[in-house]
């Protein structure tokens, strides 16, 4: 066999296998991509496989010849178009190259036609060789234009998917390359030179180095695959490595993001590591590459690829490496960036540790110094300290050291009372403008000794809080301004009543001031260990201004501090006139059997009033001076209605209405504010239903929070009424009259269904047909009323016509109403739920029964 | 120092009646004690007296004692006073400041009488300032 033969069966199978690949490729996956492809090799495969056939099967010679020409033709086209899914190309080039083939097939069936009828001797005629150029032009031009997109598209993209596309253009070059050969040669050398034959066989082994081309692009081994994706990843994982040590996990996303962008030309990548889902770009396809990372078990890399992409497989393959080495490099960070802050953590608690150790050892040692030195005088005695005077002076000395030493010790244990919220305050009622003035003159000797001048300008005040706290917290501030005033400097005690329920304590020194730097610090214990001024400030103290400021906000009061280097400085305590109240979680119950109020107050005598007039009308009371309880309660209980007042010790009333309103749990609850503030405009735009003005009348309350009825609660919430009726017609005109107005109806066929649908429901009113299928109207209605989740809520009967009383007696105590059916039903209807309770409940003979609707 | 008058000490101490400890020991042993509150105090006596010897506490109302060492150290008048911390400031860090600061000598509170007055006795008698004898 010759080598020429050779070549030809190895270009043959090349492209066969080529073609049987991508046919086999295409019908597993039916996208238009794999269809190109496929025809892209079919049409060189027809040509090819033209020789063998008609040798064997002469009889197709002619149809063969017919189609191996157009076939031939068309290939160039077709590996355009093919490159116009990886790289866009323009419609317009498209489409001339489609027209050219279109040309040159007209040209070249006239020369075949006019061949055979004028039938000429080396049939070198012009136009032959005008149709010849054009062919070459037209290969040149279309296999090079493809060419060129597959190596642009290569430049973009990364790993297998790159090199594929680089071979494919390599492979396109070369083809048309042979085709050119094949023209040049048959135009420039005679026919059966001896030219012709080594032609021949340098286009076979240019055309055969294109079939393994693109065998290695299109149909490429599994080994070729992964050495070229192993670059990637090594490359990445590098990548990964040289990131700075204590690097963000983000950052380690950034790196993943911009490779599998690289490996993929998607349109957009995005890590995901909580639950969201961005949105898919337009013409875009979905993939995402889950985490399957304990740390993040939503993570996922979400990718939108162009729908038609090439060599998407190895893509995905790729980056689901890239994404696992990704992921297990950003669960080692994560770790160990959570090690590195849990041991800052834990050094920093052991600094603060040893800072306060070093703190205390200096506190305790103070008075120790006295009590030990003065001790060891008396001790050691040698006739000096024997004159009574001076062992009296020696003892007062120790004792007063002893004492000191306890209150620092107590300090200690206060302060850690405090923090672990253990400090029991013992709330009463004194004149606190006393307090002050009795805490000053204790102070006043150690004043008078350093010739300072204290000033008190006190109102008078009584408070309700812990008597001996707050004498702590006064003689603390004093005992500081006493103590870091120089001689002859002026201290400066004020009391004046605040606007809020409140007093304002300020305390003013001409000492030393604290640095800019410090002032933030001032209240933390032993944070001020670093810095020579703020010991100072602490000296013989050591805990008293934080535990000072923990005692004030023990009494729900805030303390500051102003203070100018050189010039003093100022603190300000502000408390509440009232008591600190105990937030407690478990709120009261409401009284089941009758509309309830919670009333939010802290006036104990308003309180008292408020609560005797609903109390008389019919409704339960429940109550708090708290705003920060009343929103803590309102979590998890529901009452009818709020009554609001405005100036609360904690939380102002508008806070706590705003509040109310913002939270979707609780903005349906009715609030009626009661309140000296006058701002009703104010109220009821932060959506209070109504505005009284204190004081308030018993019959102005009353109509006041009457009107709180179901229509109130159709403009803040919808009212739901459930009907059970196995009547179609009968829910229908139910549905026509309550839904415009804003009601919602839900129905049931039955009693077990429509029990059901009231316990889960817990509609506002049941509407009930005396006569259902299953279990009578009366058990139901008795069943209803027995039932925790339903026993509130009335349930109106409807009957065809006037009841007998006997039956009228058994629903006796279980219903609201009953209703005979006709327009006058469904107008009573409405009117009751509109106006439903102007009277008080307990007035009307069937309050017991509209529990649940004031 | 003089033959004739006891020497005089310059106690810069705020806490009364840690002022008035060493009043009471140093009295006994033999000296005169002046005792000042504040460093400012201090500084105003020192800018026409000359003590025989300066106790110093750490923690004063208008700062920190270390402050004034290197003020007496590099005054020409009172360079040769020897100085004398006596704190409650006593961790390793703690001295080790109180010596770089320059000062002759350390006790730390609370203080022993017999210490304290070896301590005063020795820097008293000390011809060479800044040198500490173990």
């Amino acid at each position: 066999m010759s080598f020429d033969a050779i070549l030809t069966i190895a270009l043959d199978i090349a492209f066969f296998a080529i073609f049987g690949f991508t046919l086999v490729d295409y019908l597993r996956h039916r996208e238009r991509v794999r269809l190109v492809i496929m025809l892209v090799f079919g049409s060189v495969t027809l040509v090819l496989a033209a020789a063998p056939i008609r040798a064997v099967l002469p009889v197709l010679g002619p149809v063969l010849s017919l189609l191996s020409l157009p076939a031939l033709l068309a290939q160039p086209v077709l590996v355009l178009w093919l490159a116009s899914f990886v790289r866009p190309i323009p419609r317009r080039a498209l489409l001339g190259a489609a027209a050219a083939f279109v040309a040159l097939m007209g040209g070249v069936a006239a020369i075949v036609v006019g061949g055979q009828t004028g039938g000429g001797a080396d049939g070198r005629t012009p136009a032959l060789v005008a149709i010849a150029l054009g062919l070459l032009a037209y290969f040149v031009i279309v296999e090079a234009g493809a060419a060129i997109a597959f190596a642009l598209a290569a430049r973009d993209r990364a790993g297998a998917s790159r090199s594929r596309l680089v071979t494919a253009s390599l492979a396109t070059a070369l083809f048309g390359a042979a085709l050119v050969i094949i023209l040049v040669a048959g135009l420039a050398l005679p026919a059966g030179s001896p030219g012709v034959d080594a032609t021949n066989v340098l286009v076979r082994v240019v055309a055969l180095l294109s079939a393994l081309g693109y065998l290695a692009a299109f149909a490429p081994p599994r080994a070729l695959r992964k050495f070229s994706q192993q670059g990637i990843v090594y490359d990445f994982v590098r990548d990964l490595n040289v990131l700075p040590a204590r690097a963000q996990v983000g950052q380690i996303w950034e790196l993943l993001v911009k490779a599998a962008r690289h490996a993929s030309g998607a349109s957009r990548v995005e890590v995901v590591t909580d639950g969201e889902t961005p949105a898919l770009g337009a013409g875009a396809r979905r993939v995402s590459f889950p985490f399957n990372s304990a740390r993040w078990p939503e993570g996922r890399l979400e990718m939108d690829l162009p729908v038609n992409a090439l060599f998407l497989d190895d893509d995905l393959e790729l980056i689901g490496l890239l994404v696992d080495r990704a992921v297990q490099s950003a669960e080692r960070e994560a770790f160990v960036l959570e090690r590195e802050s849990l041991i800052d953590d834990l050094q920093a608690a052991s600094a603060a540790k040893s800072d306060f150790l070093a703190a205390m050892s200096h506190e305790l040692r103070t008075p120790l110094n006295a009590i030990i030195g003065f001790s060891e005088l008396l001790a050691e005695g040698d006739g000096t300290e024997s004159d009574a005077a001076t062992v009296h002076t020696y003892a007062e000395h120790i004792h007063g050291s002893g004492l000191h030493l306890l209150d620092l010790v107590n300090d200690v244990l206060d302060l850690a009372r405090v923090e672990a919220g253990r400090l029991d305050l013992k709330p009463a009622q004194f004149p606190l403008h006393d307090l002050i003035r009795q805490t000053a003159a204790t102070m006043q000797p150690l004043a008078d000794q350093k010739q300072q001048r204290l000033v008190l300008d006190l109102a008078d005040v009584t408070i309700e809080a812990d008597p001996s706290r707050v004498r702590q917290v006064a003689l603390n501030l004093l005992s500081n301004a006493v103590k870091f005033t120089g001689p002859g400097g002026e201290i400066r005690i004020s009391l004046e009543p605040g606007p809020r329920n409140d007093v304002t304590l300020t305390v003013t020194d001409t000492g030393h001031g604290i640095p800019p730097a410090d002032i933030d610090r001032i209240f933390e214990a032993f944070h001020q260990a670093d810095t020579g001024e703020m010991k100072t400030r602490h000296e013989g103290t050591g805990l008293g201004l934080a535990l000072t400021r923990q005692l004030v906000e023990a009494h729900d009061g805030t303390i500051g501090v102003a203070s100018e280097l050189g010039v003093g400085s100022t603190f300000t305590v502000r408390l509440p006139l009232r008591r600190p109240i105990e937030i407690t979680d478990v709120p009261p119950a409401l009284p089941a059997d009758k509309p309830s109020v919670l009333v939010i107050e802290d006036d104990p005598a308003a309180q008292q009033l408020l609560r005797l007039h609903l109390e008389s009308a019919g409704y339960g009371v429940v109550e708090t001076a708290s705003g920060r309880q009343a929103l803590a309660w309102l979590t998890k209980i529901r009452p009818d209605a709020v009554i609001l007042d405005i100036m609360l010790p904690d939380l102002d009333g508008w806070e706590i209405l705003q509040r109310l309103k913002a939270d979707p749990a609780t903005r349906s609850v009715p609030v009626m504010v009661v309140s000296v503030v006058d701002d009703r405009q104010l109220g009821l735009a932060l959506g209070a239903v109504d505005y009284l003005v204190k004081p308030v009348s018993r019959d102005n309350l009353l109509e006041s929070i009457g009107r709180l009825t179901f229509t109130t609660k159709v403009r803040t919430r919808t009212v739901t009424v459930l009907v059970i009726d196995p009547d179609q017609d009968a829910l229908g005109r139910y549905r026509q009259s309550l839904e415009p107005e804003g009601f919602r109806v839900i129905a049931a066929h039955d009693a077990v269904s429509g029990r059901q649908r009231a316990i889960d429901d817990k509609p506002d009113l049941i509407l009930l047909d005396a006569l259902l299928p299953d279990v009578d109207g009366f058990e139901l209605t008795s069943e209803l009323r027995n039932h925790p989740a339903t026993a509130s809520i009335p349930v109106w009967v409807t009957a065809p016509g006037a009841l007998a009383p006997d039956l009228k007696a058994r629903l006796n105590g279980n219903v609201q109403e009953v209703l005979v059916r006709g327009d006058d039903a469904l107008d009573s209807l409405r009117g009751w739920l509109e106006a439903g309770h102007r009277k008080p409940p307990v007035a009307a003979p069937s309050a017991r029964l509209s529990t649940g609707s004031a | 120092m003089s033959d004739q008058e006891e020497p005089l000490i310059l106690a810069v101490e705020d806490e009364p009646r840690n002022a008035a400890l060493l009043e009471a020991i140093l009295t006994r042993a033999g000296y005169r004690l002046h005792v000042a509150e504040e460093l400012g105090a201090a500084r105003t006596w020192l800018a026409d007296g000359v003590p025989d010897l300066v106790l110093l506490d750490r923690h004063l109302p208008d700062g920190d004692g270390l402050d004034l060492i290197p003020e007496i150290k590099s005054s020409p008048r009172l360079s040769g006073v020897p100085i004398l911390l006596v704190s409650a400031s006593v961790l390793p860090q703690d001295v080790e400041a109180a010596m770089a600061a320059g000062c002759d000598g350390f006790l730390p509170k609370p203080v022993r009488v017999k210490p304290l007055v070896d301590e005063v006795q020795r820097l008293l008698l000390d011809e060479v300032p800044g040198k500490l004898a173990d």
